[in-house]
């Protein structure tokens, strides 16, 4: 009779937990680190008409915009300190971009590359995106004075 | 014995949701404001959402002026300066202070994304 009443109790909290609201979204555009707030922008690279000015002024963006299939997106991220909501200016950003339905499997791997638009610095790429549905977006953050990186994900749904 | 079973067994469950769902009530009633905050950054990445995946052009152009025409009135209503300091949220709780800056970012990125289209 105990052992049942223990069951009963043990399903009825479960239930009960089942009950709260879900504050995580899946769609969300902001996700936070340990030590920083991660935001993330995704255009399709047909609307972009104008190039970002790389920090290394030499180079084109990501190699330029004018060959690019339709299907490319220009994925971007602006980091920002937790502690004081600084923006972060010279961290070395990776991001894989995978259609798998679990994260670190497959995808595609690059650096980020350090932009300047509007006067603020955001690291950038472009990332091919020929499906539509869910994206997995894993962004990993290095900063020469820190050991380690810090991993922040995202799922992007393209339409 | 299975009435019994099954009152114990709401009673139980009502009773867990209701003392788990209690700092959430508490907390929404003390932070409207954070809430707010929260609710306009959501407003903002679902207009900016359906931006993006607007394939007419003339219609995109009207989104977005709206757009622009959001980000002014968000930081005229919410008092979100462009790139305000850590410092400068004077009175404002944590909660409060931690959506100002998820309003201030957000709006940082889509005039970043805005200037490039």
């Amino acid at each position: 009779m105990n052992k049942i009443f223990t069951i009963l109790m043990m399903a009825a909290l479960t239930f009960g937990l089942a009950l709260q609201p879900v504050y995580a979204k899946d769609d969300a555009f902001h996700v936070e680190s340990g030590s920083y707030r991660v935001y993330l922008g995704v255009v399709p690279v047909s609307l972009l008409n104008k190039n970002p000015d790389l920090v290394d002024q030499d180079r084109q963006l990501h190699g330029g915009i004018a060959q690019l299939p339709a299907t490319m997106q220009h994925v971007m991220v602006a980091v920002f300190r937790k502690d004081n909501n600084a923006r972060v200016l010279d961290a070395t950003v990776i991001a894989k971009v995978s259609r798998g339905k679990i994260f670190g499997l497959g995808g595609n791997e690059k650096p980020l590359e350090k932009m300047v638009t509007s006067g603020a610095v955001a690291y950038a790429n472009f990332f091919d995106m020929p499906d539509r549905g869910d994206y997995r977006i894993e962004v990993n953050i290095f900063e020469s004075h820190k050991t380690g990186s810090e991993k922040v994900r995202f799922t992007y749904v393209k339409n | 014995m299975a009435r019994k079973f099954s009152l114990t067994f709401i009673g139980a469950a009502i009773v867990s949701s209701l003392l788990l769902s209690a700092p959430s009530i508490s907390f929404g009633a003390k932070d409207k404001k954070a809430d707010e905050a929260a609710q306009t950054v959501q407003r903002m990445e679902s207009h900016w959402q359906t931006l993006v995946r607007e394939p007419d052009p003339t219609r995109r152009k009207a989104l977005i002026a709206e757009h622009r025409q959001m980000m002014v009135e968000t930081r005229a209503t919410m008092d979100v300066k462009p790139s305000m300091p850590a410092g400068d949220h004077g009175h404002k709780g944590m909660s409060e202070k931690h959506h100002h800056h998820d309003i201030q970012n957000t709006m940082e990125l889509h005039t970043m994304m805005l200037d490039l289209m």
